[in-house]
């Protein structure tokens, strides 16, 4: 192996191969520290020629890769569990083209999500999807993972907004999907791309495209006694016939975490929920759909309704509801994300049923979630130093997700399957449908050394709470 | 080509029969196998797939001349009777949908609840399936891809699969939709979808803006069809749209404006007082949709779809009236729709490939998606990138290993 490291260090300079184990230390995790897998070596190539390079050498000596943009991730997907090479984007930073005529952007993978909205600004565009790690993420990995956001309710997830991909596939070849005008002819391999979550090649050049930015915004908090009545007002306002940029939900936990924290709103602690909404789109119109909103939401049983009156008071809004998981710190050393998608009619009653888990297995949940999607993120604090207490925590979790299922939902609606809920596939999907899936495995990456033990499950059917089978055991306990 | 009564050992003859020849492109097809449920393509596919038969998938036939000749096939698979809405959940907005259902029939129940249908395919009572199958799309929605949750698949051995979900957002496993929908039937049958609805807008306006076919003319189209609330644009010189000739050097820019009622009103004030403006009949949205299909019966004809950047419609656009094309477009998505008169037809595939190359250098994609036989068998209608050729065939091999579904007909004759 040390040859191979050798190997790498030609490509791309011994300067830019990280191979002690300090270094290397930094790489165990990502966003998601349930899990840890030390990688062999780092490599942090400038090219896709570098990239193309180092694969074909992985694939060589049969030694697996896995390609990491910030490390932001929640699902463990840019975590080396089999070890290997992580090949990491970051240094391929560049905003390559941008063309206000035609509206899109050619992007290196390694370029931070709200730096290309920063850049186009003057332009009067942005870059829709807005994951809440949006100051730290990369494009790339929003590509691997199909990232969405508090905005996908109107402007959707990555994949509606990628044009074009060059990639590296796990043979070292280098192609090119989709084009600058969008569209494609033949099979749509860009859209299977996206969300795969660095399992069927290393994306090396995006083009995507940029929204115009809309003349009028408009931000509303609404305060209501508890996050039922919260929820009914999202599914009135949506069945109004209104179509909200957002629709963010936050529970009374999770208020008095931010209250008591850096990101506090002056949000009142007794509230039950918050529900953030955010308008956009032509001034005469959000003016008028403010009114309707705020008149469904009072009706709805809201105490108040507070209107963001300048930018400034916009930004404490929402500092509020993505400092959310920052402020969560403060409740317990580790925090558990989970991420499940039910149909919005349901987030009523699974939220009631979320709550009596919660209760039933004695852990401390919280609730922050995209409201307008069904997407739900209950949030489970805990110490992970205490073993009897991770044990309720996984046994909650996976009782979640199989309501969330049984309603009609799915396990993961942003943060990918990764390792995380590799094993809990099979809830969603049969052995036939996770069959046909490896069918594009075995298309892309037919000796799996791109990014392995992602996905797929390795104990199909084995479901009890049970850390060892699912790798907590290996989490260090310091 | 085969005859039902020798496919009677294969197939249950209650789904089977012989109707009038459908020949696709030069290959007669008789025998039809028309399940109505999902089980019943199910077993249907498997039989056809342990006995090596293969099939031609349709649903109402609008878009079979899209495509290259097939290669074989021994009979036809037919959607249509394989019909029905399985649920509506009007709270959410969402709806599954048999394969073989006709769209207007889908469009007639949403919108009695205040929903849209975001498929608006050309054609006689296309269905589903068959829209999704081939990416059909119309002047107001576009690619089918942002409106489809989930699908309900055979495949070619007769596996029932299902991918995506009913849930408007979703990263659970592989996205193998984007894969299925535009993939001609050809690694997999569509049995069922579930789609994501639009609120039904509270207003609509369609205007009329005439222009110069010129630079300006074609900069000042763009910039009206970017206007928020517009939902259509469709900027033409041709007369089957327009119901009246036009001067060479004009072009009129249809815009169908929709949504929030103070939105309407606002862009349709500021573009009656920006352009020459009218407001008109939406029966031209319907001429519109229709002549997108350029001539369909019209066998010899030749008719492109491109897809270029919005800022390269002007040279596209002349390039084509030089080689006698005749061609309208949806400027703000950068569609271009280009058909060519029998009696001028291009004769040699040399144009068709400079044509091709056109696209790509204007950012985008093209595909011939009618021609006379003699042209599609030396051109492939598609197209293949010589570094995506593996990975095309191998899709296919992986997913029909036996080659029963759609032979020949995709990109790279696959």
């Amino acid at each position: 192996m040390k040859e191979l490291v050798n190997k790498i260090e030609t490509i791309v300079g011994p300067e830019n191969v990280l191979a002690n184990e300090s270094d290397l230390l930094a790489y165990e995790f990502d966003g998601l520290t349930l899990f840890s897998g030390c990688p062999l070596a780092v490599a942090l190539p400038k090219t896709t020629k570098e990239i193309s390079s180092i694969v074909r050498l992985c694939r060589e000596a049969s030694v697996p890769f896995v390609p990491r943009g910030a490390g932001t991730g929640l699902s463990g997907g840019a975590v080396a569990i089999e070890g290997g090479i992580v090949i990491e984007c970051q240094r391929m930073n560049q905003i390559l083209k941008i063309d206000e005529a035609d509206r899109y952007a050619v992007v290196q993978p390694g370029v931070v999500n709200a730096e290309l909205s920063d850049a186009v600004g003057h332009l009067g565009l942005f870059y829709a999807p807005d994951p809440s790690s949006q100051q730290a993420c990369t494009i790339g990995g929003n590509v691997a993972e199909n990232s969405g956001g508090p905005h996908t309710l109107k402007y959707g997830t990555t994949t509606n907004h990628v044009l074009e991909l060059e990639l590296v596939l796990p043979d070292g070849e280098i192609v090119r999907l989709g084009c600058p005008a969008g569209g494609s002819v033949g099979f749509d391999f860009l859209g299977a791309m996206v969300g795969s979550e660095g399992t069927l090649g290393i994306v090396t050049e995006v083009t995507v495209r940029l929204t115009p930015l809309p003349e009028k915004v408009e931000t509303l908090l609404g305060v209501f006694p508890d996050i039922v009545s919260a929820c009914r007002a999202v599914g009135e306002i949506l069945c109004s016939g209104l179509t909200p940029a957002s629709l963010e939900i936050s529970d009374q936990r999770t208020i008095r975490a931010v209250e008591s924290s850096v990101y506090a709103a002056g949000i009142p602690t007794d509230a039950g929920a918050v529900l953030l909404i955010e308008l956009d789109g032509i001034k005469e119109a959000v003016e008028r759909q403010a009114d309707r909103v705020s008149e469904i939401a009072m009706g709805c049983g809201a105490s108040r309704i507070e209107v963001a009156k300048d930018e400034a008071e916009r930004q404490r809004f929402w500092r509020a509801r993505k400092g959310a998981f920052g402020a969560m710190g403060r409740l317990a050393p580790d925090l558990f994300v989970h991420d499940a998608v039910v149909p919005r009619k349901h987030l009523p009653e699974i939220l009631r049923k979320i709550c009596e888990i919660a209760d039933h297995y004695g852990i401390t949940l919280s609730n922050v979630f995209h409201a307008g999607d069904g997407n739900l993120h209950p949030n489970i604090s805990f110490d992970r130093r205490d073993p009897e207490e991770l044990k309720r925590v996984i046994a909650a979790g996976e009782e979640i997700l199989r309501l969330c299922v049984d309603a009609g939902g799915v396990i993961t609606g942003e943060h990918g399957i990764g390792i995380e809920k590799k094993e809990y596939l099979h809830l969603v999907f049969s052995e036939s449908d996770l069959a046909t899936m490896s069918l594009l495995r075995d298309v892309f990456d037919p000796g799996r050394v791109c990014n392995p033990g992602k996905i797929f499950p390795t104990t199909r059917f084995c479901t009890e709470a049970n850390p060892k089978a699912r790798g907590y055991d290996r989490v260090p306990f310091s | 080509m085969r005859r039902s009564a020798e496919l009677q050992k294969f197939i249950d003859p209650s789904h089977l029969e012989d109707k009038a020849t459908l020949t696709v492109d030069g290959l007669p097809l008789i025998a039809v196998a028309s399940p109505s449920t999902i089980e019943e393509l199910s077993r249907i596919l498997h039989s056809l797939f342990e006995n090596d038969l293969s099939v031609l998938v349709t649903g109402n036939g609008n878009r079979l001349h899209v495509g290259n000749p097939p290669t074989r096939a021994d009979l036809r698979l037919s959607t249509l009777d394989l019909k029905g809405i399985l649920e509506f959940d009007q709270e959410d907005g969402v709806i599954e949908v048999l394969a073989g259902t006709p769209l207007p029939q889908v469009r007639n129940v949403v919108n009695s609840e205040g929903w849209e249908l975001p498929l608006d395919p050309p054609g006689n009572a296309p269905t589903l399936g068959g829209s999704l199958a081939s990416a059909a799309f119309g002047p107001r929605f576009g690619h089918p891809r942002d409106f489809v949750l989930g699908l309900g698949m055979v495949m070619a051995d007769g596996t029932q699969t299902k991918c995506g979900g009913r849930v408007i957002k979703n990263v659970t496993g592989y996205d193998l939709m984007k894969l299925y929908l535009g993939s001609y039937g050809s690694i997999g049958v569509i049995g069922s979808a579930w789609l994501r609805l639009l609120p039904y807008p509270e207003s609509k306006k369609v205007l009329k803006l005439s222009f110069q076919k010129d630079d300006e003319g074609f900069k000042n189209s763009l910039k009206a069809s970017r206007y928020a609330s517009v939902r259509v644009a469709c900027l033409t010189n041709s007369y089957p749209i327009l119901e009246t000739s036009l001067g060479s050097d004009s072009m009129i820019l249809i815009l169908e404006i929709s949504g929030d009622e103070k939105a309407v009103e606002r862009d349709f004030n500021e573009l009656t007082n920006a352009y020459r403006a009218d407001e008109i009949d939406d029966d031209v949205l319907l001429r519109i949709r229709a002549n997108q299909n350029s001539s369909p019966n019209a066998s010899d004809s030749l008719a492109i779809h491109f897809r270029v950047l919005p800022s390269k419609l002007p040279v596209v656009w002349s390039s084509l009236n030089e080689l006698g094309f005749s061609c309208f477009s949806y400027p703000n998505r950068g569609d271009l729709f280009a058909s060519l008169d029998p009696n001028r037809l291009i004769s040699d595939t040399e144009t068709l490939v400079s044509i091709r190359t056109l696209a790509s250098d204007s950012g985008g994609s093209f595909v011939l998606e009618r021609a006379p036989l003699r042209i599609k068998r030396e051109f492939d209608v598609f197209g293949t990138d010589p570094s995506l050729s593996d990975i095309t065939s191998s899709l296919k091999e992986t997913f029909d290993p036996r080659g029963i579904l759609n032979v020949g007909r995709v990109s790279g004759r696959n």
